[in-house]
């Protein structure tokens, strides 16, 4: 369940540059409100994943601001940030990312290393009470290298949710998976969707795009609609 | 410094190793203070078994021979002053006291010149010397060294026998703890040593053995001991004692019938005794010296060997540690994906530099703590061989001085471990995640 808090998201004059100062996203102005689900779409090398990093704060914002209700990332350092998507982002891959030698569980409740010892204990609870939720098997041991793909994202997911964020960022979530774990993955994100947690989806899929409550098609780092 | 040396040497030996290890717990504590990493670090060091398992080797491979080395030369040290203990002074003619020495203490053949009667008398009847004993050598029997002396000196070097009764008649022998020789065996002497023995040169002598001494750990362990009259006898000399006392044993001897020895173990029972004894033997036709000082005069001489090995070890130590972080950099490619997923998550960067960290400060812990058993073993090994090839006995055992090296070198190792930490900081987190 995402915490309660006011995480408006608003976005004014970002322009991302990469190599040579080559232009990879200008985005004049974006608004998400608590609770709100947003798809971004468009072809590849169109900004999609750009986007996604700059709203969780993974790459630093050349001009512009990006604001989490009262906090713009653009003020906050490196470790800032860090502590930030910590404390309030939970982020989904293309590529579960997960660590093929530990259990399910483990790398469900992989936040607990770094989080405060009091909050350790809760942090695996809802690990597993996320997985269990999604499907998962939590209680074997097994490590994850021999998971389907669907299992995988969905131990992803509970890995995003273990720690209650009131953000959830996907990049890609299903395209790895066939159409029956991605319709299932799809239902999972907008779960947290309904549940007044604020999504923002980078995705190639129409059907998960069409459950998207906004949907943000760019283009050559451009917004196209 | 009063204080410190006021400490004991245990004292002082384990303040050194914690202060040696306090900046390893240090830096750790401060590194991992507040986190658990263990289930990152698990799979990590699982993902990377072999080449974990390669840079543990490594490591514990460089440090044990480092170890091993520096044991078994003070051992080796250790287990050539022992079998020098009782060799109080050595009396011999001028020449060489290296040459004397291995003669005398280690039984290593030599063609030295005798000391006559007069002198053995002269020895003998000075009142501060308490045991004048003569040690003849140069026979053999199955490679063993025969040795000419008397029962004072049996008694001396070894204290009571283990086995049998102290030899009472010209042609019985007492045996070393380890001499291949059984008891009640008759043995025909080669004339000589080694290849150059003369087997038939005394065809028509033999010993009968009748006891055998104590182990010494020293070459005398495998010594066969006569009285110094069958020596003599068998040499077809004479017996050392006056007309009609030939089957005598032991002193006193006849000065004129006296056929001569190659040294004289000298006892006395005070040490001021044993250096006036020495500087009055020292003169032109005697050389008087004590095979400790000569033992320690070499073992000086060695300093410089012993320091060059401590620095080959190190030296070794120190390309294998840089071997090993420079794998660790490349190893770092591996964990990249993980390590960013870990930065993407929310991780603070001290909590990703700590698991790096403390991946390379326990490969280089365990590696070195393997390095200390390994060492041991080897120690243990090369103590065996050298023993058997010298019948010195040398046992080495792992002290302060190798754990202070090993503890020191952990640490190194444990510093050096920022390198690669400090490296996966500086990747690109989005980079690695696409990658």
């Amino acid at each position: 369940m995402p915490a309660p808090e006011n995480m408006e998201l608003s976005v004014k004059g970002l322009i991302v540059t990469g190599a040579q100062r080559r232009k990879l996203l200008d985005l004049p102005c974006l608004t998400l409100a608590p609770g709100q689900s947003l798809g971004i779409s468009g072809p590849s090398g169109a900004g999609k994943t750009t986007l996604l990093h700059a709203v969780a704060g993974l790459i630093p914002v050349n001009t512009g601001a990006i604001q989490w209700g009262d906090t713009d990332l653009a003020d906050l350092s490196d470790a800032g940030r860090a502590r930030f998507r910590a404390a309030h982002m939970g982020l989904v891959f293309q590529t579960a990312h997960l660590f093929d030698e530990l259990s399910a569980l483990d790398n469900a409740a992989i936040a607990a290393g770094f989080a405060p010892k009091h909050a350790r204990a809760a942090i695996r609870d809802r690990a597993r009470e996320h997985l269990q939720k999604l499907g998962v098997q939590a209680s074997t041991g097994r490590a994850v290298a021999t998971f389907s793909g669907g299992e995988r994202q969905r131990i992803s997911m509970s890995r995003a949710l273990a720690r209650s964020p009131a953000i959830l960022l996907a990049d890609e979530p299903t395209a790895s998976l066939d159409r029956a774990a991605a319709e299932r993955l799809g239902d999972d994100l907008l779960d947290f969707s309904r549940q007044g947690g604020t999504l923002i989806v980078v995705s190639h899929d129409p059907s998960v795009l069409a459950r998207m409550d906004t949907v943000l098609r760019l283009a050559d780092g451009q917004v196209m609609q | 410094m009063a204080f410190w040396d006021g400490l004991s040497p245990v004292v002082q030996d384990s303040s050194l190793l914690l202060a040696l290890l306090a900046p390893i717990v240090l830096l750790g504590g401060a590194l991992l203070r507040g986190y658990a990493p263990w289930a990152v670090l698990r799979a990590l060091l699982w993902r990377s078994r072999v080449a974990a398992l390669v840079f543990v080797a490594l490591i514990a491979v460089s440090v044990g021979l480092g170890v091993a080395l520096l044991a078994q030369e003070r051992a080796l040290r250790q287990g050539a002053a022992r079998a020098a203990d009782g060799f109080d002074l050595i009396v011999t003619a001028p020449g060489s006291e290296v040459t004397m020495l291995l003669a005398t203490v280690y039984l290593q053949p030599s063609d030295v010149p005798l000391l006559d009667g007069a002198i053995y008398a002269e020895i003998a009847r000075d009142p501060r010397v308490t045991l004048a004993a003569p040690i003849a050598f140069g026979d053999s029997y199955n490679g063993a060294p025969v040795v000419g002396t008397i029962a004072g000196f049996v008694d001396h070097l070894s204290g009571p026998l283990i086995e049998g009764r102290m030899f009472a008649d010209h042609r019985e022998a007492v045996v070393g703890a380890r001499a291949d020789v059984a008891m009640g065996a008759e043995l025909e002497p080669a004339h000589g040593t080694g290849i150059d023995a003369d087997a038939h040169a005394h065809s028509e002598e033999h010993y009968k053995v009748v006891g055998r001494m104590a182990a010494t750990g020293s070459p005398w362990d495998r010594a066969i001991l006569v009285p110094i009259e069958g020596v003599w006898e068998v040499h077809g000399l004479a017996a050392g004692h006056a007309e009609g006392a030939q089957d005598a044993l032991g002193p006193p001897f006849e000065p004129t019938l006296f056929p001569g020895t190659p040294a004289i173990l000298v006892v006395a029972d005070r040490l001021v005794d044993n250096y006036a004894l020495r500087a009055a033997f020292t003169r032109s036709d005697t050389m008087a010296f004590f095979p400790g000082a000569v033992i320690a005069m070499l073992n000086g001489l060695m300093g410089d060997v012993r320091q060059l090995m401590s620095v080959m070890a190190l030296v070794t130590q120190t390309l294998v540690m840089a071997g090993v972080i420079a794998g660790l950099v490349i190893l770092m490619r591996l964990f990249a994906g993980s390590l960013a997923l870990l930065r993407a998550i929310g991780a603070p960067a001290r909590f990703v530099f700590a698991v790096v960290w403390a991946y390379a400060a326990g490969l280089s812990v365990i590696g070195a703590a393997l390095g200390l058993l390994l060492g041991r073993g080897a120690a243990d090994i090369l103590s065996r061989v050298i023993s058997a090839r010298t019948e010195v006995l040398v046992q080495a055992n792992l002290g302060w001085p190798e754990v202070h090296l090993v503890a020191g070198f952990v640490t190194i190792c444990v510093f050096v471990g920022l390198v690669p930490a400090a490296l996966a900081l500086r990747r690109i987190v989005v980079a690695d995640l696409r990658a």
